[in-house]
C-alpha cells in the first residue's frame, strides 16, 4: 500500500511538472520541459501538453495598401498542405450626416462632405490579444464614405476637422469580407452642447504656455475634440453632443502640448449644463527648478547613458513627467522639474540603457522650491535570466537566438520599455544568458534552422537571479500553401496573391485566460506560395 | 640466314618509327608549356550583391502619419517591416532609429537580424512594439516623432552602408561590391493623454 502511494505521488508530480517549471526560484512559470513529457502525439507547448494540429488560428494579411487587410481563421486540423483561401475585402461604409434643424421630429439631415478622420482600434475576434487599429483621413463623397479595415471587434471615433463638431463614437464586429454599414449622424450646431472656460494659475494669472483641453466621459473617452486655449485670455470652448447637456458632470482635461512646457497636466470635474465653467484654476504648481544628481551602479561606478526623468503630483493637485535628460560620462544629469507636492514626493526614474549590467531604479524624490542636489541614485543589477536549451534529440541545441519581449510588469516596477536580445546566441552547450529588468517577458527562442520557433512566459522579480529549467526544442513539420482570394476574378492574373503576410497563433486558455502564442510567420512568395515551420512530435 | 636478314631489315624500319613517335611526344607535352594569351582566372568572382526592399504592402502601420498617440486609448503601437532579398544568404539587419538627428547621431534603439530561412522573403518580421506606459517610452514625451526602419544586408557605419567586399584588378584598379540600406518612416504625433 505504501508502495503504491509512492508511486501515486511520484505520478502526480511528474504530471504537475509537465505543467509547471519548478526548477527556477519564482517558480511560477507554466511550461513543460520538453515533449517526452506529454502523451503520445502531443507537443510540449507554453500552456502545457497539446495536439499541434489543434487550436490553430491563422492570420493572413494579404495586402493592407490595397486594403486587403487581415483576415483570421481557424484551423481545424492543420494538413501539410494547407491553401488558404481568402474573402475580398471587409469595409466599415455608410453614410456621415449632419442634423440642420431642431426639434426632432421636423429635423432634416444634410450630407456632410467636410474632411473627417475615422479611427478604428479593436482586437482580433480569433486571437486574443492580437490588438488591430486603422485610420484614415477621409472627405465622404456627398457624405459616403468607405473604410477597409481587417477583421475584428472595434470601437471607431469619427473626428470632423471642425473642431467646433463634437467626436462621435460607435462600436462594431467586422467579419472577414463583409461590409458592415456605419452611419454618424453629427449634431446640428445648434444642438451642440457648448462649455466655455477660462485657464487659470492662482485664480487670475494666466498661465504663459500654449495649452489644450479636452472633455471626457467618466471612461476617459472623448465628448470633445481637443481645442486650444486662448493664449492671451485663457478662455477656451468646447463642443459636446447635445445628450451631454443632461451629465451632471464631464471631466475636463488641460494639458500642455509640448514636451519643453513645465506645466502640469490636471483633470477637472465640471457640470456641464450651465454651459460656463468657473475657471479651471492649476493652482499653485511654482516655478521651474534644477534638479541635479549622479547615477551609479552598486558598486559606485557611474551609469552613462541613463535616461532620468521625474513624474509626479506636483503643487496645485497636477500631473507632471519631466523631459528625460541623459547621464553623462561621469552619470551626471541636470533636469528641470517643478516643484514637487508639499505632502506627496514625486518619483525620480534612473533608466540605464540595455547594454549595461546596472538596471532601472524608481525613487520617491521630494523637489523643493529652489531645486536640489540629490544624492547619489543607485542602480541594482540586473537580473540574469540564464537556462539551457536542447535539441529535439536531446543534444544541446547551438546557435539559437533568444529574445526577450516585455509583455507586463511587476507589482512596485514599471513596464520595460524594450525587449532584449542575448549579446550571443545559444552556446554549445545551449546556454544562453540575458540581463533583464524585473518585468513579465515572452522568451522567444530561435532557431537558426528548420526547426520551430518556442516561447515561453517568464516573470522576472527584482533582486533574484533566474536559473530556468532546461527545456527542448520541438521538431519542426513544413506546411506549405497557396494564398488565394475566393472571389478574385481578373483575367490571367496568377491565382496566388502575392507577398501575403502569414502568422500562425495557438489560442488556448493559460491560466483560465485566453491567450495566443506566435508559433509561426512566413511570407508568400511574388507567386502567393508560402511555406512555414511549425512544432511537431 | 635469310631470317637474319630479315630481323635487321625489320629494326632498321622500326627505328626511325620510335624516333618518329618520341618526337611526336615531345612536340605534344611542349605545346602545353608554350606560353598562352589568354588570361587566367584565379576564380569564379563574387556575384555582384543586390539591394534588400521593405516590401511596401506589408508594412504596418499603413498610414505614415499618426495622430493623437496616447489618447482615447492608444497606448502602444506596433511598428514592423518584412524585408525581401534575392542573395537568400544576406544577413538582413533592421535597425530602428527614434528622431534620429544627423546634427547629433545618436545610436539605433533596437536592432533585429532576420533569419536566414532559404527564401528571398525573409519569413520573421521586425518588430517595434512602442508601449507609451513602459518606463522611459521613447515616444512618450508631447510632440512630433521620427520613426524609422533602416534595413540593411551589409554592417553600417553610422547609417552608411559598408562595401560587402572588393576585387583588384591586375591593373591596381579597385571594384567594390556594393552593400545596401532602404528605410521606411513613419510620423507619430503623442499627446499627453491617460497613458502617462
Amino acid at each position: 500500500m505504501r508502495r503504491m502511494r509512492l508511486a501515486l505521488l511520484s505520478l502526480a508530480l511528474a504530471g504537475i511538472g509537465c505543467a509547471y517549471l519548478p526548477a527556477d526560484p519564482n517558480g511560477s512559470n507554466l511550461v513543460c520541459r520538453n515533449d517526452a513529457e506529454c502523451g503520445e502525439g502531443q507537443v510540449c507547448f507554453l500552456d502545457g501538453c497539446g495536439d499541434p494540429g489543434q487550436h490553430i488560428v491563422v492570420e493572413v494579411t494579404p495586402n493592407p495598401k490595397a486594403g486587403l487587410h487581415a483576415q483570421d481563421f481557424a484551423v481545424e486540423n492543420l494538413r501539410p498542405q494547407q491553401n488558404l483561401e481568402l474573402f475580398g475585402p471587409a469595409t466599415l461604409q455608410g453614410q456621415v450626416r449632419r442634423e440642420t434643424l431642431l426639434p426632432a421630429p421636423e429635423s432634416s439631415t444634410t450630407a456632410y462632405s467636410s474632411p473627417v478622420s475615422v479611427r478604428v482600434s479593436g482586437e482580433s475576434l480569433l486571437i486574443p490579444g492580437l490588438m488591430r487599429r486603422h485610420e484614415a483621413t477621409l472627405l465622404p463623397d456627398n457624405g459616403n464614405y468607405q473604410l477597409a479595415v481587417g477583421s475584428g471587434s472595434y470601437t471607431i471615433l469619427l473626428l470632423a476637422a471642425d473642431p467646433q463638431v463634437p467626436p462621435q463614437t460607435a462600436e462594431r464586429v467586422v467579419e472577414p469580407g463583409k461590409a458592415v454599414p456605419l452611419d454618424f449622424l453629427l449634431p446640428a450646431p445648434t444642438a451642440v452642447t457648448r462649455l466655455a472656460g477660462k485657464v487659470v494659475r492662482l485664480n487670475t494669472t494666466l498661465v504663459e504656455a500654449d495649452l489644450e483641453v479636452q472633455a471626457l466621459d467618466d471612461n476617459l473617452r472623448p465628448l470633445s475634440q481637443r481645442v486650444p486655449v486662448t493664449r492671451g485670455t485663457g478662455d477656451f470652448l468646447l463642443a459636446l453632443p447635445p445628450s451631454a447637456a443632461k451629465l451632471d458632470h464631464v471631466l475636463v482635461q488641460v494639458t500642455p502640448p509640448r514636451a519643453d512646457t513645465l506645466v502640469p497636466q490636471k483633470t477637472f470635474t465640471v457640470d456641464p449644463r450651465p454651459g460656463v465653467t468657473e475657471a479651471l484654476d492649476l493652482g499653485e504648481y511654482g516655478e521651474p527648478v534644477t534638479v541635479q544628481g549622479r547615477v551609479v551602479d552598486r558598486d559606485g561606478k557611474p551609469v552613462a547613458n541613463a535616461s532620468v526623468y521625474l513624474q509626479g503630483k506636483v503643487g496645485g493637485g497636477g500631473q507632471l513627467r519631466t523631459r528625460p535628460v541623459t547621464t553623462g560620462t561621469d552619470g551626471r544629469f541636470e533636469l528641470l522639474s517643478l516643484p514637487s507636492h508639499p505632502d506627496t514626493p514625486m518619483t525620480l526614474y534612473a533608466v540605464p540603457p540595455t547594454t549595461a549590467s546596472a538596471g532601472i531604479t524608481l525613487q520617491p524624490t521630494a523637489i523643493p522650491r529652489g531645486g536640489v542636489t540629490l544624492s547619489d541614485i543607485i542602480c541594482p543589477d540586473k537580473v540574469i535570466a540564464e537556462g539551457t536549451l536542447m535539441r529535439p534529440e536531446g543534444l544541446p541545441a547551438a546557435g539559437v537566438r533568444v529574445v526577450a519581449e516585455p509583455v507586463g510588469e511587476v507589482t512596485g516596477w514599471p513596464r520595460p520599455a524594450v525587449g532584449t536580445e542575448a549579446g550571443a546566441a545559444t552556446d554549445e552547450d545551449g546556454r544562453y544568458r540575458l540581463r533583464l529588468d524585473p518585468g513579465e517577458y515572452r522568451f522567444d527562442f530561435i532557431p537558426a534552422e528548420n526547426l520551430p520557433r518556442v516561447s515561453r512566459f517568464v516573470t522576472v522579480l527584482p533582486a533574484t537571479n533566474l536559473e530556468l529549467a532546461p527545456f527542448t526544442l520541438s521538431k519542426g513539420r513544413r506546411i506549405n500553401g497557396l494564398v488565394t482570394i475566393h472571389e478574385q476574378q481578373v483575367e490571367n492574373a496568377p491565382p496566388g496573391i502575392p507577398y501575403a503576410s502569414i502568422r500562425f497563433f495557438r489560442v488556448v486558455n493559460v491560466e483560465g485566460k485566453p491567450t495566443s502564442v506566435l508559433l509561426a510567420q512566413t511570407v508568400a512568395d511574388s507567386t502567393g506560395n508560402y511555406a512555414a515551420t511549425l512544432p511537431t512530435r | 640466314m635469310e631470317s637474319s636478314l630479315s630481323a635487321l631489315a625489320k629494326g632498321l624500319l622500326v627505328l626511325p618509327l620510335q624516333w618518329l613517335g618520341l618526337a611526336w611526344v615531345a612536340w605534344a607535352v611542349s605545346g602545353c608549356l608554350v606560353p598562352q594569351d589568354d588570361t587566367l582566372l584565379e576564380g569564379i568572382p563574387d556575384r555582384r550583391n543586390r539591394p534588400p526592399r521593405i516590401v511596401e504592402s506589408q508594412v504596418q502601420p499603413t498610414e505614415s502619419i499618426i495622430h493623437d498617440f496616447g489618447a482615447a486609448g492608444l497606448c502602444e503601437l506596433d511598428f514592423s517591416v518584412v524585408v525581401e532579398d534575392p542573395d537568400v544568404d544576406d544577413l538582413i539587419t533592421v535597425q530602428w532609429y527614434l528622431d534620429y538627428d544627423s546634427q547629433n547621431p545618436t545610436g539605433y534603439f533596437r536592432e533585429f537580424k532576420l533569419a536566414n530561412n532559404g527564401e528571398p522573403q525573409r519569413g520573421d518580421r521586425a518588430t517595434l512594439r512602442i508601449n507609451l506606459r513602459a518606463a522611459n517610452s521613447p515616444l512618450s514625451t508631447p510632440g512630433i516623432h521620427l520613426v524609422e526602419a533602416v534595413v540593411t544586408d551589409t554592417r553600417l557605419v553610422g547609417r552608411d552602408p559598408e562595401p560587402v567586399g572588393s576585387v583588384v584588378l591586375a591593373d591596381g584598379g579597385l571594384i567594390f561590391n556594393p552593400g545596401y540600406v532602404v528605410t521606411h518612416t513613419w510620423f507619430v504625433t503623442t499627446v499627453r493623454g491617460d497613458c502617462l
